[in-house]
């Protein structure tokens, strides 16, 4: 199914708006597959869960819809993307991450039994004790250095 | 706490006074956005006051007035988390602030205070200190998963070995065992190069009469002997004082352990892992033993050896001593190292393992499943892979090592064939040059050298041993130095024969600290009657029975129980007078009669039975082969979900409580056990004041009173019928809902 006709806009308190029956409504987006599947798939609801759009694939969506959505997307799916390694250490129940990422210098902290997940694209995905996400890059675009660091907890 | 959040987080421990001496008004509640609009990390601090939101750099400061926010919203993704304060919907916000979820209870409180302000209700937080709460809610994850933070190692080393103490006398008896056998087990090379200079030779050189040579050997044999067995004693001595020692010590640790868990509240078992918290009072406390029966000599005693050693070997020869000892500080160092590297590759093993016995817990409980879709071959080709690869990674670990010991054990003998080496010459000079070497002395000589290897080893291991041991510690200390949240030897704790009024004055809480799933919420239940909770699943009825038995403690507000706070009340004596019934008892491993008199010091069997057929049990247990000493729980006779129900139900009759929570108590079971449940149920409630939560509402019929719970708070209250004449209730449409449902069955 393609859409001929634009649906979305942003008002002026920056909401996204769906046009639906004659109406503007504030919608939020949830994406089925976040990790897998990040453009297609996704779900157009209100605050309270209420479904008003299913959408397979965001190229359904007209040029300027989905250049809209795909941005807005862009801005709510951030992860604190990991540049660089200084160091891992082990502390008592706690794994500390020293790392350098594209929103600055960062310390944070795992579980000892949490690794870093794979994720498709050969990028690693790990959640911190706060429920933060850091996206940490395929190896090869590592330091040699950091890339022995981190290949003991990945490979 | 203001330095620990610097050192772990590298972020300001309290709002900087630079920005603080710049705000006049008195300061409510303040946080840190950590993320710019950019979303790159920076610096900026969320501040309310009395009239304002204030949002402050080091460089400047915003101020909105309060009353011009007309919505707080909150927008959370994946890892950015943002709050909109938005004036008029259709004008840009006054101000958006964005933060990573580190900030987020923070952030949940000013978005909650800042709604509350608005709104123009009254606030609780005012009464807290800014700061703590700040420093709490930024803490808290990482005080969670190490509840105690890592002190110095040397502190813990020291708490540690503070447990020897009681055993001091065992303590001396086993190092004084362990230092005597050391020095022991260095005189009989020593004996044996003498036997050489001083019988030997000088008898091969005629110098020495055979009888008195003979006679001088049988002497330096007997001191061998002696040696020998003397060292053994010693041995002895030391084997068996530390390891009982070291077995007293875990036992006073793991008794600790326990009573110390037993006074944790709920929350704490909620937080921590079963299985790591059993780990601790087990493994951990083992390996404690093991460090003190064996590790601490054992080091000890290898230090000891080594520094001996190398001073017998230099005084022999200063020369050749020197070529031994000199390489000993690389070796050791090499140890080091290669230990650092097993250690990581051991992490890499782990986690593949881990991988494998994920796959087993996995299957092995849902094994219906994987029969039912016929995917045995497919599970058999994942468990493969993942037991091949953690085969090729402990494949690695084993290359690694075999590699490493050989290796040093080459370098070892290529130090000894220096030593020949260097010893040969002079071996054979003459025996009056100055350089000149006996071959007793060189005999003695080497015959210390072999016994050079064992204690580098030791020593090379002594860190990751001493690691191990020293985390082990931790972890238990760990739990020692958790306080328990609701700590009932505290307050006034007052014994109370519990009449049956409960009231709640505007209680708040929360698990997480950041969503509130009680809110605001009060009502008053008099003596005696009967309410129904209801309402859509996770609106918050579960919790609020758990706060009324105070296995968590509010937030804010009070719960009053005739007339007095729970929190004065003493808090055992208080839960005996309250019963439960829940959707899903535990059965304990035991008889059913021990699990019906669960609690009860001395029972009556009688009165067991009684309570076993006023809950409609005592029919089935009379079916079951051992009736009443059927043993039930785990590895035990299987009960179902209905049966289980009517012994917890049989419990709850028999310690006659005066307030009564039943939650969901029907939900689990078949229409005909229902029926059976409810009339025990039905006899149970009488003259007590009870709670029950039921998503049935026909089984709350006898209610007195009905509260309708959503998200928190309580939407709607009153009996059957006034809820039923609300045009547009809640509860009125549920009943609507559930009677078209049963119309559709009963056809
Ligand atoms: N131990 C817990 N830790 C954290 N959150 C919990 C815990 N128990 C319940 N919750 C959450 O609290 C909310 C209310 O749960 P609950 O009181 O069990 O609801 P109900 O009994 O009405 O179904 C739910 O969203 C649930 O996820
Ligand atoms: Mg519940």
């Amino acid at each position: 199914m393609t859409y001929s006709e634009n649906l979305f806009k942003f008002n002026n308190s920056g909401q996204l708006q769906l046009f639906h029956k004659e109406e503007w409504i504030n919608i939020r987006i949830t994406r089925c597959f976040p990790w897998t599947k990040p453009r297609e798939f996704l779900s157009f609801h209100d605050e309270e869960g209420l479904e008003y759009l299913f959408v397979g694939d965001i190229s359904e969506l007209t040029a300027r819809d989905s250049k809209m959505i795909t941005e807005y997307l862009d801005r709510i799916e951030f992860t604190i993307k990991v540049v660089g390694i200084n160091s891992i250490d082990e502390d008592v129940e706690l794994r500390r991450y020293d790392v350098r990422t594209a929103s600055g210098d960062r310390v944070f902290y795992t579980n000892l039994e949490d690794w870093p997940e794979k994720k498709g694209n050969g990028k690693f995905v790990i959640q911190d004790l706060y429920g933060d996400f850091y996206e940490i890059p395929e190896l090869s675009r590592l330091e040699r250095n950091e890339r022995k660091i981190l290949s003991y907890l990945v490979e | 706490m203001n330095t620990l959040i610097k050192e772990y987080i590298h972020q300001e421990g309290r709002l900087p006074d630079m920005i603080r001496n710049r705000i006049k008004e008195n300061i409510y509640l303040y946080a840190l956005a950590d993320l710019d609009s950019e979303k790159k990390f920076s610096e900026s601090w969320v501040i309310v006051t009395e009239r304002c939101l204030i949002i402050a750099t080091k460089e400047n400061i915003k101020e909105v007035t309060l009353c011009s926010i007309e919505e707080v919203k909150e927008v959370h993704s994946l890892s950015t988390h943002s709050l909109i304060f938005i004036k008029n919907h259709d004008c840009y916000p006054l101000a958006e602030i964005n933060f990573t979820s580190r900030q987020k209870i923070a952030m949940g409180h000013i978005s909650y205070l800042v709604n509350q302000m608005i709104k123009g209700r009254s606030i609780d937080y005012l009464e807290c200190n800014s700061d703590e709460l700040y420093q709490e809610s930024v803490m808290r994850p990482i005080l969670e998963a190490q509840n105690s933070i890592a002190k110095k190692q040397s502190a813990t080393l020291v708490r540690l070995l503070k447990y020897l103490l009681p055993y001091k006398k065992s303590l001396i008896w086993g190092a004084l065992g362990a230092f005597l056998a050391t020095i022991v087990s260095l005189a009989p090379a020593y004996i044996s190069g003498l036997m050489i200079d001083k019988m030997i030779r000088p008898f091969q050189d005629g110098k020495l009469e055979a009888s008195e040579a003979i006679s001088l050997a049988w002497i330096a044999l007997a001191a061998l002997i002696s040696c020998y067995v003397l060292r053994e004693v010693f041995m002895w001595l030391r084997l068996r004082k530390m390891s009982i020692l070291g077995e007293y010590v875990a036992m006073d640790l793991r008794k600790e352990l326990y009573s110390h868990l037993q006074r944790l509240s709920m929350d704490f078992f909620s937080k921590k892992q079963t299985g790591s918290i059993i780990s601790r009072v087990s493994s951990d406390t083992d390996r404690i033993w093991d460090f003190i029966a064996f590790g601490v000599v054992e080091v000890g005693i290898a230090i000891i050896t080594l520094i001996s050693l190398s001073a017998v070997l230099i005084t022999l020869d200063w020369r050749l001593g020197l070529v031994m000892t000199l390489p000993v500080p690389i070796m050791l160092f090499c140890i080091y190292r290669h230990g650092e590297h097993m250690k990581n590759l051991f992490l890499r093993g782990w986690r593949k393992w881990t991988e494998v016995t994920n796959v087993l817990s996995d299957t092995i409980p849902g094994i219906q499943v994987v029969k039912a879709f016929n995917q045995e071959e497919r599970e058999k080709k994942r468990f493969n892979e993942r037991n091949d690869t953690v085969t090729v990674e402990f494949n690695n670990i084993h290359r690694s090592w075999t590699k490493f010991w050989p290796a040093l054990m080459l370098s070892m003998h290529l130090t000894i064939i220096t030593v020949w080496w260097l010893a040969i010459p002079r071996l054979f000079s003459e025996s009056n040059s100055p350089t000149h070497l006996s071959a007793g002395v060189f005999v003695s000589f080497l015959l210390y050298v072999t016994m050079f290897s064992t204690p580098i080893e030791i020593i090379g291991q002594m860190a990751r041993m001493l690691n191990r041991a020293l985390s082990s510690a931790h972890r238990v200390f760990e739990i020692l130095d958790t306080n328990p949240s609701i700590d009932s030897s505290k307050g006034k704790s007052i014994e109370l024969n519990v009449k049956g009024d409960i009231s709640f004055k505007r209680v708040c809480f929360s698990y997480d600290g950041v969503r509130k799933v009680v809110d605001q919420m009060s009502f008053d239940i008099k003596a005696g009657e009967m309410i129904g909770l209801v309402g859509a699943s996770g609106g918050g009825k579960s919790t609020l029975t758990k706060l009324l038995t105070r296995f968590y403690d509010i937030d804010s507000g009070e719960i009053l129980i005739d007339g007095m706070n729970l929190k004065d009340l003493k808090l055992g004596s208080f839960r005996k007078q309250v019963g439960m019934v829940l959707q899903d008892p535990y059965l304990f491993h035991g008889s059913i009669f021990d699990n019906i008199s669960y609690g009860m010091d001395e029972v009556d069997r009688r009165k067991v039975v009684e309570a076993a057929k006023i809950a409609n049990a005592h029919e089935f247990i009379l079916r079951l082969p051992h009736g009443y000493d059927t043993v039930v729980g785990e590895k035990g006779h299987t009960l179902s979900g209905g049966e289980r129900q009517r012994i917890s139900i049989a419990r709850a009759v028999l310690t006659d409580p005066k307030i009564l929570i039943l939650d969901e108590a029907t939900s689990a079971v078949d229409t005909e056990t229902e029926r059976k449940i409810q009339d025990a149920l039905d006899k149970l409630v009488e003259g007590r004041t009870v709670l029950a939560i039921a998503h049935r509402l026909s089984t709350l019929r006898k209610a007195d009173r009905i509260f309708v719970v959503e998200k928190g708070s309580i939407k709607e209250k009153g009996t059957h019928s006034e809820l039923l004449a609300k045009e547009n209730g809640t509860y009125r449409k549920l009943q609507r809902m559930q009677k078209e449902m049963d119309e559709a069955f009963v056809v």
